[in-house]
């Protein structure tokens, strides 16, 4: 099985490299993708130092969403049977990426969420007070819209088989797109479990998200989860 | 009623807009399609300030006191389609240009590989 690590990185220099570092040490033979998403930073310089490392390179900051996809779509052109995702600023450990192979390798679902608050696995870094509401809402109204209860609703460690690579192809939402990602898959008959995942705060940096925000994030999310509720699955960008 | 001076002012307001727009339709700066709500409003102006009984039997059949604001909200209701038509655009225009962006990046990167492999291949040879 071909596995891809996807990992879209805006502004992330101190952090990626010892990101990089820790999957290498991983000793999977695992293809690492990096997808610089205009950073202004030297996070491209980081990146580019690793020779084992592939590096798609914006050309300007479009974020989150298409960043992701721009590696899905990649994934999807080379013929990779899997993707895991993860987040630039290190909060997702590269320890629990053999979980994620041994979930792709047995089919346990076509995406697998690493989830941070599943009952027997309460541990680790758990975001703060509000984001945890913003978490709990969302999982309700996922419930509500999809029928499935997903734990982690925000969670961006995420991996993938092949036919979920080609959803994500060819549509992706945009600005925090993890639940509408969800509901995508779900829209589209794919199959969801989450596993536990013991998060860490951000290797450095400081979080892209503000109070405001997270406000937008809100109105946005549900907007979003509401309106297209009941979409069909080949729905794609313009 | 409409005064003959607020006749006059529209009217005058009216063909400056129908200017501008239909230049920009022949200078090729402003597409057809997105003239046509311009067009459109410049007319209703046109028609209001050359015939005042249309803003008068618009007032009767809206239940509006003054005539003039029956020509207001057609002009208001006119250009609320035109933001929308704007907003729209841009929405269309954002995710075209993200497209390209993506499209460029993973071209890039292939063109990238293809010379390393070219270079390795020559390297080859000599």
């Amino acid at each position: 099985m071909r596995v891809l690590i996807l990992i879209p990185c805006h502004n992330e220099s101190e952090s990626i490299g010892l990101l990089l570092d820790e999957i290498k040490d991983l000793h999977r033979d695992l293809d690492v993708l990096v997808i610089n998403d205009g950073s202004t930073d030297d996070s491209l310089d980081v990146i580019r130092q690793r020779a084992y490392v592939k590096v798609l390179n914006l050309p300007y900051n479009t974020g989150i969403g298409a960043t992701v996809q721009t590696g899905f779509q990649w994934a999807f052109k080379n013929d990779y049977d899997a993707v895991i995702r993860l987040d630039g600023d290190g909060q997702h450990p590269p320890a629990d990426i053999p979980a994620h192979l041994q979930a792709l390798e047995q089919d346990q679902a076509d995406m697998i969420i690493g989830s941070r608050f599943l009952k027997t696995h309460n541990i680790g870094y758990q975001s703060t007070l509000p984001r945890r509401l913003g978490i709990y809402y969302l999982r309700h109204l996922l419930k509500l819209l999809t029928g499935q209860r997903i734990f982690d609703p925000t969670s961006g460690f995420v991996s993938c088989n092949r036919k979920v690579i080609r959803w994500f192809a060819e549509y992706y939402p945009y600005d925090y797109p993890e639940p509408e990602a969800i509901q995508r898959v779900k829209q589209c008959g794919g199959r969801i479990v989450e596993i536990p995942t013991t998060m860490r705060k951000r290797l450095a940096g400081k979080s892209k998200i503000s109070t405001s925000d997270s406000f937008y994030y809100f109105i946005k999310v549900s907007l979003a989860l509401i309106m297209f509720h009941g979409r069909k699955c080949n729905t794609r960008d313009i | 009623m409409i005064t003959l001076e607020l006749q006059i002012t529209v009217f005058l307001a009216a063909l400056l807009l129908l200017f501008f727009v239909i230049r920009g339709i022949r200078s090729g700066h402003l597409q057809l399609k997105h003239a046509l709500l311009w067009l459109f409003l410049g007319l209703i102006n046109m028609i209001f300030a050359v015939f005042p009984g249309a803003a008068l039997y618009l007032t009767q059949l809206m239940g509006i006191e003054l005539p003039v604001n029956a020509m207001f909200l057609t002009s208001i209701v006119i250009a609320y389609l035109l933001i929308l038509q704007l907003s729209i655009n841009s929405s269309t225009n954002e995710l075209k240009k993200r497209k390209l962006a993506q499209k460029l990046t993973i071209l890039e990167e292939e063109v990238r590989e293809l010379k390393q492999q070219m270079e390795r291949l020559s390297k080859n040879k000599l």
